[in-house]
């Protein structure tokens, strides 16, 4: 606030997050514990929430941006940094130093999940392990994969054992013609996979942990595995724009999400895992050492970050483009 | 003074006009003609890239669907539409009010919820094919969903009402009398009905072919939620240059060769019409 200017600081907190992605109650406990009243507003699409911090939308003291966009968010100065700095300590030592924001600067790790394989138990009599199940010939018109370019192209880099960052254009051609074979068995390219994953109306689909986890809840018979060729980790991150009115109050909410039995709920009751480390005792046990929630070790050995493809991103949006069209 | 009051009087219409639409249209224009940067920024230089890429063929599939399905769902929603808007004019003027806003209350709920629903009804598991397997209609469940029928169905659905109400205006202000006439000079129901009320409310038809079929052929909801992977029309093309590569300025592109494309055939649509009049 500028000198000079007498202005009661409001006690307001505009946060910006995914839909499904915060337990029922955090935001009303947070708001009796600390008075701060929340505008709590919802996207599903978070190049929604980015296109409107770009065009200079503002008012969002806190908003969650995947780990891709934070990266690009940072280097178009749309965030603050956390000052003072957190101690990374405290969090899982894979989510200490993520690619996109090394010394999580501008960041804090919220929640984070894989992308791997969700499928229907009913539809298969033996259990998979590898990225071959999207592919499988019996299951025709019953996949699903992500409109996510990053994600499904990935998909084919894994089981063709390539980088699944690759910007070696012969290598994503490959990768083309392998969703083009894929294709017909799609029945869409979407990110809303859960309906269907409950309605049996998907038999197998790549999907993200935690919203698998939520499909789990309403349908048992629906099992998740990261494949044995791989899969990505992403994390979802609490971040404060340059433009919020009330950083202040963003802190506190960063604060009060860190601390283990705040954190453990969010987890419990989105299904999506937790960078706290000690709120993992917390944590219903069902996620633990489960692929769904906290993959055990050598699992966690076998999931790789989305890195920068810089001007190579041109040649993968076009290739996700001739996918689809 | 008395020259200047129609457009003193407009001038609140106009001023709308120029902000929310020209406005907008210009930057859209504006953009079409920008390459885009290594962050998705719109760059300075003027090029005609966009247009060049926007041609290519491999568009024309995603375009000729929009047609088609759009054509098709307009043509449905004429033939249903046609009757109920008969059936509604011929009522007494208590009920007939009624009974359009019953054709109205579909606006209350959001498009995409309705779209929804459909997807509820049609899923393999749904209450269409439930129904169907009970009745042993079918054996195995029918896949309705993700096909271009499901995809003409929700734009037959969320455009019947713009079709509806401009044939239901065009019946309900016929001249009765006309059609005493033709009855008294020995026409049947059949012969009034073709050369009398048809002939008369064909301009209702056609203000409904065209309040159906324009925001139709651009719409993206349904197929997106009904259609399977081969079911993309240009709306949708258009809307994953916009938030899913984030070219906007190709999107651009795309929507004003889109855009000419209407008005141009809007324009033959009109000149035919003249020339039958």
């Amino acid at each position: 606030m500028a000198a000079g200017v007498s202005s009661q600081p409001k006690k307001v907190l505009n946060l910006y997050n995914w839909s499904n992605f915060i337990a029922p109650d955090t935001v009303r406990n947070f708001e009796n514990e600390t008075g701060i009243r929340v505008n709590y507003e919802e996207f599903s699409s978070a190049d929604v929430m980015y296109a409107k911090l770009k065009i200079g939308v503002t008012g969002y003291d806190l908003v969650v941006a995947p780990g891709y966009m934070v990266r690009r968010m940072i280097r178009q100065n749309l965030l603050t940094a956390l000052n003072p700095a957190l101690d990374r300590g405290v969090f899982l030592p894979h989510l200490q130093s993520p690619p996109y924001d090394k010394d999580l600067a501008y960041s804090v790790p919220y929640l984070w999940g894989t992308t791997g394989v969700a499928y229907n138990k009913t539809k298969i009599d033996r259990i998979p392990d590898s990225w071959d199940l999207l592919w499988n010939q019996d299951f025709k018109r019953h996949i699903t994969m992500l409109d996510e370019k990053r994600d499904s192209i990935a998909t084919a880099l894994f089981r063709m054992g390539e980088d699944p960052n690759s910007t070696d254009a012969k290598v994503l051609e490959q990768a083309k013609r392998e969703l083009l074979k894929q294709r017909p068995l799609v029945r869409r390219y979407t990110s809303d996979f859960v309906d269907d994953l409950i309605r049996t109306e998907t038999w197998a689909c790549l999907g993200w942990s935690g919203d698998v986890a939520q499909a789990k809840k309403s349908n048992p018979d629906v099992e998740f595995y990261l494949p044995k060729e791989g899969g990505f980790v992403f994390v979802d991150n609490l971040c404060i724009p340059k433009s919020a009115p009330n950083p202040d109050n963003a802190r506190a909410f960063i604060e009060y999400f860190l601390r283990p039995e705040v954190c453990s709920k969010i987890t419990n009751s989105t299904g999506y895992a937790n960078p706290v480390t000690q709120a993992k005792t917390l944590v219903d046990s069902k996620y633990l050492n489960n692929s769904l929630g906290y993959p055990p070790k050598e699992q966690l050995e076998r999931l790789v970050y989305q890195a920068e493809l810089g001007a190579q991103e041109a040649v993968w949006d076009r290739i996700w483009e001739e996918v689809k069209r | 003074m008395n020259r200047w009051r129609p457009w003193i009087l407009l001038a609140p219409f106009l001023l709308f006009d120029l902000l929310m639409v020209i406005g907008p249209l210009c930057v859209v224009v504006w953009q079409s003609f920008h390459a885009i940067g290594p962050d998705y920024e719109v760059q300075s230089g003027l090029t005609l890239a966009n247009y060049k890429r926007a041609l290519d063929p491999a568009y024309l599939p995603a375009l000729g669907r929009s047609f088609l399905y759009a054509g098709t769902s307009t043509t449905l929603a004429i033939c249903l539409g046609y009757p109920l808007a008969y059936f509604i004019a011929n009522q007494k003027p208590a009920k007939k009010s009624l009974l359009l806003i019953l054709v109205m209350l579909p606006f209350w709920t959001s498009y995409l919820v309705r779209t929804y629903a459909w997807m509820t009804l049609l899923q393999t598991e749904g209450v269409i094919n439930g129904l169907l397997l009970k009745l042993h209609i079918v054996e195995q469940p029918l896949q309705m969903l993700n096909t271009p029928g499901a995809v003409i169905l929700g734009l037959t659905y969320c455009f019947l009402p713009f079709a509806t109400l401009p044939i239901f205006v065009s019946l309900d202000g016929l001249d009765r009398r006309l059609l005493e006439a033709s009855s008294d000079l020995g026409a049947s129901g059949w012969q009034t009905f073709k050369s009398v009320i048809l002939p008369l409310s064909a301009p209702g038809v056609m203000a409904a072919a065209l309040l159906s079929f324009v925001p139709a052929v651009g719409d993206f909801v349904s197929a997106d939620l009904l259609g399977g992977p081969d079911d993309h029309m240009i709306g949708n093309v258009i809307q994953q240059q916009y938030l899913g590569s984030f070219n906007w300025p190709f999107g651009s592109a795309l929507s004003m060769l889109f855009i000419g494309l209407m008005v141009l055939s809007m324009f033959f649509y009109a000149k035919t019409e003249d020339r039958d009049q």
